[in-house]
């Protein structure tokens, strides 16, 4: 029980707000504003979670995103979340918490690896040595243990049903960080009127001046903090978003960011997002992203009571808790002083301060020595030790650049150490849209490199330390960007005193963790990733900081390792003997902190996932006991089920209708594309393998189209309304594609045609009405048309009327049977639709779906989706006469090439099934029964029964099909451990192949 | 990534289609099948400046062809590709 | 069912939700589907097609904005292409333009049409698109293409606040069920259906 709650400060939290929450089940309390992490250690606790690998007892470690140990799992069920951390997560009534990685419990977990076994085993590279090559065997025996035993929290299996949504924002500049560079660059830019977006992932914006004892323009720091608030709030052209983390930057300036809506309320709004994901499109971005402590390198600094010097200052100021009682500060920049007056004012007893510096600054330490702290100069951390937690600390002399040495050492009783091993620009955007980062020897870490997107970076996260400079290169940053964007730059100063004044002067002393107890001197937490790591690392070969990367797993995992990079490459470089900048750094990917997956979906989910379309008669087809299917974004009726049907039953008794009687089929989904002017029927002759030039206005003709590769693309029926008007139907599949390729056409390969085209499929309701009665219900409901066979002839266009509905009717058939098309303005479908229905009555019309028209188009061996699959050639398809030799045409120069005319191709053909057993699609068809070492002859595209044959058939692609027929072959498919049926190969016109029920 | 149409103004790359090597013009409908397997099958695939064709399908539906530099995404200019004197 | 000529199939005709933050801060009202026909003109042919228009009140508009005489609404949608809308009808427009002018589709039933107004109204909008609706942007009289949640959509700006979403006829169910849905942070309710020419009364 070493953290307790100071009785002053906290400048988050409101006392007069208790919040009650559990951890592992215990009832706890804390104030509102509290983090997690800040309510447990205000509590007394501080073991906080188990390690990844080794369960070795961790406590808090950083106090914001860097958080690499005190991960928590939230809520449960259905609001199950693992790898919270601790540091960041704002508490509140009724929160439920919980450690990971352990068992039975954090304080007794029996997985806990000894260190023996440790020292020996899960070293580097462990997994790959012991169970690759032989141990592959053992691996899968073993796995599901280690799985259980090694891991972070688990996931939950309920279904997430939180909101989740999406937006977009523009802005001209963009801030990332509000700490106090990022105020500056704000309020500079804000005060001119330019668009400004400024994003901070924590609650409030400030920053590290809730922490700063520093005076800006005369007024104390906090409240410098929150006049500018107010200021940027009174702004119509500035948007603050808070608990937003700006996590990837993208081409184009465009900033990926997830707002944490609710995350740290009680109730909850169901109308609003859990997280809400922002697409920010900026002009200009500002990166103030500031910079994170780096922990040191010794045995035992993995203890719970060993934190940074930051998170010990921001658990004071901003919460009013004391991590401990008694505490050593050691370090090697001169920030470990400002800690220490943090400590020593906040009655903390601080026994030492270790500086490893031959000469510590004199003017920092005076202040430390007169409030009775002893400064040691030249002095290292050598070792921490403690059970569960830190207990005491050895310290030890080191040269002047930071070895140790023997000699002196001194060891100190304590419950905390605050460390600090300098600082780390968060460089992580800077990195992901610029390139490499530079090595600053001032500061010992990255500074960003040079930018590929339209950014600036300023203050801490550019490697300016000291207030007053940090605020003026937010000013410059602002200003730099104003300029850019070709608006006027303002004057903008603001003037800060800091009694602290940090000068970053950090020594490197990252080899001390190299020697005697370097397997407990770890590197990167998350990862149990230690010192002697890699130095194994090294001594096997691993040379690339990308190899050390993978082989040890270092800076993985959700905390990417932003408190180890830097002594992880400063170990490797001195192995190497080498520069860090020698060694290099891996660049940082998105994103910077995990996003959770329901912000990326958003709304895309469910019945949102993708907009369907519906045609005009959808909710008849509903109302009338239809199957809804989705065939693209279309929603068509597949059958139209009768009471005790199954499908099955219910599409041959649709199709035998059509074929006995007559029945109606909604086709408003057919792609529709008016393409009209002089060169219409110039653009037609190109683009089809086929004439229409020829076609006489008032009539239809099929058509099919190529790809400039020479295999067919799509088909479809074009209606000649008038001389430079036509009306192209596609398949309901390509109908987007066929018309963006008409648009290249015109737009880019003859420019010259005078042609217009535009997409009609939305402009026209259809229906087709197939079966031998079809006349005959037409002449009961259709006016103005001539329906004889010499008034409207096979593929002839009429305009006619159904009530007062104007309508085109087109005598197609796809079906075989006599038909007819009737299309009209969608917004009449549904009413030529009843009307049709309602006069066909007394004919015994149907309705039916695209199940029986899938049959009656596979009786007549009409090609279609399955057919059309981009490897099928109008020979392949029984259509090669179709294609013109006269007029040249799309895909002309390329249909002939060997491959594609070698008589071994695969062909359309029919099959009938000799058992009486159903085929299926994509089933495979061989010579013989023996499926082994049987080579495939092809395959089945469209199986069905027909019922005007009574037999299961198909149409099928097979090599060399043509000369098959009436050959026996078998289907198989084995994959789905289909029987292997007999079939017989047949034309694929199965029914009425001399075409006579078209006039019937 | 977002490409300036000429049209419409600066738009997110989610409303255009990618339509291919700007630099490869189609032949006459007549050019012999070794023109036409060139201009189906051969790219240079550079790095660096680059001509590509987008068509700004969900907005004006017009071609722009866009440099844009393969080895940083960097858009360097963009102009409409439209018939002769249809710029009105 | 409802009305067959009704797009959104009743999904708008009355409706209210959220608003717990007092009045709703989003409009909904349904267009009645005005004629639309698209005009697309030869090149060279500006002149003669503008005079051929300017007897039945169609003025070709510069740029993006709109051009609006009384009531009847022409947009640019693409150099030498237009888009027409009128509350009566589109039949002559194409009587108007000869063959050698240019060519007329009428696609009067292709499209379905919302009027989006209130003060929540650009935060709605930015949920589905990624368009910048700042005045300098996007400014009133003006019309943008693009697409929301996938769905292809043109935009009017009427004024300030009120703007009319047009998609294609199949999707408007889809669409109205995306709107409403993206409304429910901000509270919405519908007004009566409106037409295309009745502009709006105030634009804040």
């Amino acid at each position: 029980m070493s953290g307790y709650r100071l009785p002053e400060r906290g400048a988050l939290i409101d006392r007069s707000r208790p919040v009650h929450f559990r951890f592992d089940g215990r009832p706890m309390t804390g104030f509102a504003g509290d983090t997690l992490a800040s309510a447990l250690i205000a509590s007394g606790t501080r073991l906080l979670g188990r390690s990844f690998k080794y369960h070795r007892p961790r406590g808090l470690l950083g106090a914001g995103v860097e958080e690499p140990n005190a991960l928590v799992t939230l809520g449960a069920a259905t609001t199950r979340e693992p790898n919270i951390q601790a540091s960041i997560i704002e508490i509140f009534e009724g929160l439920r918490s919980e450690s990971q990685n352990r068992w039975p419990s954090l304080r007794h977990d029996i997985m806990t690896w000894p260190l023996s076994i440790v020292n020996q085993g899960l070293k580097a590279g462990f997994y790959y040595k012991t169970f690759m090559g032989p141990g592959r065997r053992a691996w899968d025996f073993y796995e599901q243990v280690i799985r259980r035993a090694a891991g972070l929290g688990a996931a939950g299996k309920e279904m997430d049903q939180s909101r989740y949504e999406k937006t977009n924002a523009f802005a001209d500049v963009l801030v990332v960080g509000g700490g106090p560079a990022g105020l500056a660059a704000t309020l500079t830019a804000g005060r001119t009127g330019a668009r400004v977006l400024v994003v901070d992932e924590g609650p409030v914006l400030g920053g590290s001046l809730f922490e700063s004892r520093a005076t800006i323009d005369g007024l104390p720091a906090i409240d410098w903090v929150r006049a500018a608030v107010t200021e940027l709030q009174a702004m119509t052209n500035v948007r603050v978003l808070i608990r937003a983390t700006a996590y990837g930057y993208y081409d184009g300036n465009v900033v990926g960011a997830v707002e944490r809506v609710q995350d740290h309320l009680a109730e909850r709004d169901p109308d609003l997002p859990r997280h809400r994901h922002w697409t920010i499109h900026a002009g200009q971005v500002v990166l103030t992203t500031g910079a994170t402590q780096r922990p040191l390198v010794f045995p035992g600094n993995d203890l719970p009571g060993v934190m940074l010097g930051s998170a010990v200052e921001r658990l004071i100021a901003r919460y009013a808790v004391a991590p401990g009682r008694e505490a050593v500060v050691a370090g090697a920049d001169d920030s470990i002083y400002r800690t220490t007056l943090a400590l020593v004012e906040a009655g903390v007893a601080v026994r030492a301060v270790a500086d490893a510096r031959p000469s510590p600054p004199t003017d920092l330490a005076a202040p430390i020595e007169a409030a009775g702290v002893p400064v040691h100069a030249a002095t290292l951390l050598g070792q921490a030790k403690g059970s569960k937690d830190v207990g005491r600390v050895r310290l030890s002399r080191c040269d002047a650049s930071g070895r140790p040495t023997e000699g002196w050492s001194e060891t100190h009783s304590l419950d905390l150490v605050a460390v600090s091993g300098g600082w780390t620009p968060t460089i992580h955007l800077a990195s992901q849209a610029g390139g490499p980062p530079l090595w600053s020897p001032e500061i010992d870490a990255f500074v960003p490199g040079p930018p590929r997107e339209a950014w600036t970076a300023a203050g801490a996260a550019a490697g300016t330390f000291g207030l007053d400079a940090i605020l003026a290169d937010g000013v410059r940053a602002a200003c730099s960007a104003l300029a850019a964007l070709g608006r006027p730059t303002p004057q903008s100063t603001f003037a800060a005193s800091d009694p602290d004044a940090p000068q970053m002067a950090p020594l490197a002393i990252r080899a001390t963790g190299l020697g005697k107890g370097a397997d407990k001197a770890f590197i990167d937490f998350q990862n149990d990733v230690t010192a002697s790591d890699v130095k194994l690392a090294h001594q096997e070969g691993y040379r690339s900081v990308e190899h050390l990367k993978r082989y040890t797993t270092l800076g993985m995992a959700t905390d990417q390792g932003k408190t180890s990079n830097v002594n992880a490459l400063g170990l490797m470089a001195d192995l190497e003997g080498r520069p860090i900048p020698d060694v290099g750094t891996t660049r940082f990917r998105a994103p910077y902190t995990p996003v959770s997956l329901g912000a990326l979906a958003g709304r895309e989910i469910g019945g949102h996932f993708r907009p369907v379309r519906r045609t005009a008669m959808h909710d008849w087809h509903v109302a009338h006991g239809a199957d809804m299917l989705t065939t693209g974004a279309w929603m068509r009726p597949r059958v139209y089920r009768r009471p005790g049907e199954s499908v099955t039953d219910a599409y041959i008794r649709e199709a035998r209708t059509v074929r006995e009687a007559v029945g109606i089929v909604d086709v408003s989904t057919l792609g529709k594309i008016t393409v009209q002017g002089p060169d219409a029927a110039k653009l037609l002759d190109r683009v089809y393998a086929n004439t229409f030039s020829s076609l006489t206005v008032g009539r239809a003709r099929y058509g099919v189209m190529l790809r400039e590769d020479g295999f067919v693309y799509d088909d479809g029926t074009t209606w000649r309304l008038g001389e430079n008007d036509f009306l192209m139907t596609t398949t309901t599949a390509n109908a987007a594609g066929v018309l963006a390729r008409l648009e290249r056409h015109l737009a880019v390969d003859w420019p010259d045609l005078k042609v217009a085209v535009a997409s009609a499929t939305d402009q026209w309701a259809g229906l087709a009405i197939a079966g031998p009665k079809s006349r005959e219900v037409l002449r009961t409901v259709v006016a103005d048309v001539d329906l004889s066979d010499a008034g409207t002839p096979f593929m002839a266009v009429r305009k006619g009327r159904v009530g007062k509905v104007a309508v085109l009717v087109t005598r197609i058939s796809f079906s075989g049977e006599r038909a007819y098309e009737i299309h009209c303005g969608a917004r009449d479908g549904l009413a030529v639709w009843e009307a049709v229905h309602a006069a066909g009555q007394p004919f015994g019309l149907v309705p039916y779906g695209t199940e029986a028209l899938g049959t009656l188009r596979i009786e007549k061996g009409h090609v279609s989706g399955p057919e059309l699959d981009g490897r099928t050639t109008l020979s392949d398809l029984g259509l090669g006469k179709m294609a013109s030799t006269k007029t040249p045409f799309v895909g002309r120069a390329l249909m002939d090439r060997p491959a594609m005319i070698s008589p071994d191709r695969k062909v359309l053909v029919g099959l009938r099934s000799l058992a009486d057993a159903p085929l299926r699609t994509g089933a495979h068809i061989i010579a013989e029964r023996m499926p082994q070492d049987m080579p495939s002859l092809g395959h089945v595209t469209s199986p069905t029964f027909s019922p005007a044959l009574g037999a299961y058939i198909a149409l099928a692609l097979v090599s060399a099909g043509r000369e098959r027929t009436g050959e026996r072959l078998t289907v198989v498919d084995p994959i789905r451990n289909g029987t292997p049926t007999e079939v017989e190969v047949v034309s694929p016109h199965f029914f009425d192949p001399e075409g006579a029920r078209l006039h019937g | 990534m977002r490409i300036p149409c000429p049209v419409c103004g600066l738009r997110s790359v989610s409303e255009f289609t990618y339509e291919g090597d700007a630099t490869v013009l189609r032949p006459p409908l007549e050019a012999d099948g070794d023109t036409w397997f060139a201009t189906v099958y051969e790219r240079r695939n550079p790095r660096g400046p680059h001509a590509e064709l987008w068509h700004h399908t969900q907005g004006c539906r017009c071609f722009v062809e866009v440099e844009r530099d393969t080895a940083t995404h960097a858009i360097l200019s963009a102009r409409l590709v439209t018939p002769t004197g249809a710029g009105i | 069912m409802a009305d067959a000529a009704d797009p959104f199939a009743g999904r708008l005709a009355e409706g209210r939700s959220g608003g717990r933050r007092g009045e709703p801060a989003i409009v909904l009202a349904q267009i009645d589907p005005p004629a639309a026909a698209q005009l697309q003109i030869w090149p060279g042919k500006r002149e003669a097609v503008a005079k051929a228009l300017a007897p039945i009140g169609i003025t070709l508009p510069e740029g993006r904005d709109l051009s609006n005489h009384f009531g009847r609404l022409c947009g640019r949608i693409a150099p030498g292409r237009y888009l027409v809308l009128t509350a009566d009808t589109v039949a002559d427009v194409a009587a108007a333009i000869s063959a050698d002018l240019g060519a007329v589709a009428d696609l009067s039933h292709a499209r379905a049409a919302v009027r989006i107004s209130g003060p929540a109204v650009e935060d709605l909008l930015a949920k589905g698109t990624a368009l910048a609706f700042d005045a300098d942007a996007f400014p009133p009289g003006t019309l943008a293409q693009t697409s929301i949640h996938h769905m292809g959509c043109l935009i009017l700006r009427r004024s300030e606040t009120v703007f009319d979403l047009f998609v294609f006829t199949s999707f408007a169910l889809s669409f109205s069920e995306w709107l409403t849905d993206a409304a429910r942070e901000f509270g919405w309710r519908t007004d009566p259906s409106v037409a295309i020419d009745q502009v709006p009364a105030h634009s804040s």
